[in-house]
């Protein structure tokens, strides 16, 4: 049984001397993490009222969290960031939570989905610090505290965004795999034990729904709030 | 009976080397986690009324203290998809 294997499709456009790869689980996943998003957004917008409801009330508490957090974390200029961290967690942890419908995968199970968001935090950490700072103190930051440590600076900031796609990835490829192999060991070592009924039967399943519970809402909720906390921390950090 | 050559050599080494890599790669992490979590609850016992901060700087250390054995875990990966 090969659990880690994604499907890819490779194609050629007339033309162009490139060979093209796509992931359809993957990119389809992330459309529907999208449109699903886009929906709850427009939701909100019409049901919302001064009298919240049980929606609006979840939707606000999350919001207003991130709020105070960018303000502890970036002062005044909280507004310049606060979309972009709250868009992160909310993805994130979207496309976290999606693979406890049976069959579907999470986008970020996909070392491309990461990866991406990983680089995309990366310039944006860089592009605001050199705003932030002017061009000049940017680079000086760089021979802190000494000359010599040049290139220790350089690499710690390449670690930076490995350490920050890969720990989002590793945690959901995991998690992927264990939710998968969860359910057909305990079929099998039920069929060793001689349980009647074996596919049917309430621990089988149970043992499924608590290894997706774990491994695809709670790992995957606090996984999602480190992404984002980590990449408002960087912000902060990059701009001192 | 399987012949035996430079091959499966070769992937038996790599696979063997990702065990080895992940097993030996939690064990950082795992002190450092513990030692995080069992500081916080210290001082989450000591001053309840911070519960919230103090578990917020918990998550953030936890996942720097983590970032080594993400290495591991990017090595481990390495070994069993590209090397074998």
């Amino acid at each position: 049984m090969n659990v880690a294997q994604i499907e890819t499709v490779t194609f050629t456009l007339p033309g162009l001397p490139f060979i093209f790869e796509i992931n359809p689980n993957t990119l389809l996943t992330t459309w529907i993490v999208i449109g699903a998003l886009f929906l709850l957004g427009i939701l909100i917008r019409q049901i919302s009222k001064l009298i919240p409801g049980k929606l609006q009330t979840a939707v606000e508490y999350i919001f207003g969290y991130f709020i105070d957090f960018c303000k502890q974390s970036l002062g005044e200029d909280w507004k310049k960031f606060f979309p972009l961290v709250t868009t992160l967690f909310l993805f994130v942890v979207v496309s976290n939570c999606i693979c406890v419908i049976p069959g579907v995968k999470s986008p970020t199970s996909d070392l491309n989905t990461c990866l991406g968001l990983g680089l995309m935090v990366f310039v944006i950490v860089h592009i605001s610090a050199i705003r932030h700072k002017g061009l000049v103190n940017y680079i000086k930051g760089y021979f802190r505290p000494f000359f010599f440590f040049f290139p220790l600076n350089v690499l710690g900031d390449l670690g930076k965004v490995i350490s920050h796609s890969f720990r989002l990835f590793g945690n959901m490829f995991a998690g992927g795999i264990i939710i998968a192999l969860v359910g057909p060991i305990a079929f099998k070592v039920g069929g060793i034990l001689a349980i009647p009924k074996v596919a049917t039967s309430p621990i089988v399943i149970l043992l499924s729904v608590i290894a997706q519970g774990f491994y695809g809402i709670f790992i995957g909720i606090i996984q999602a709030f480190v992404f984002a906390v980590l990449a408002l921390t960087y912000i902060a950090v990059a701009r001192e | 009976m399987v012949p035996i050559d430079g091959t499966i050599i070769i992937r038996a080494a790599a696979l063997l080397g990702a065990g080895l890599c992940m097993g030996l790669g939690a064990i950082g992490p795992g002190i450092g986690e513990g030692f995080v979590g069992g500081k916080a609850c210290e001082g989450i016992a000591r001053q309840p009324e911070l519960q919230g901060p103090i578990t917020r700087t918990m998550l953030i250390a936890d996942a720097i203290a983590e970032s080594t054995g993400i290495y591991s875990l990017v090595i481990a990966l390495l070994l069993i998809f590209v090397v074998s």
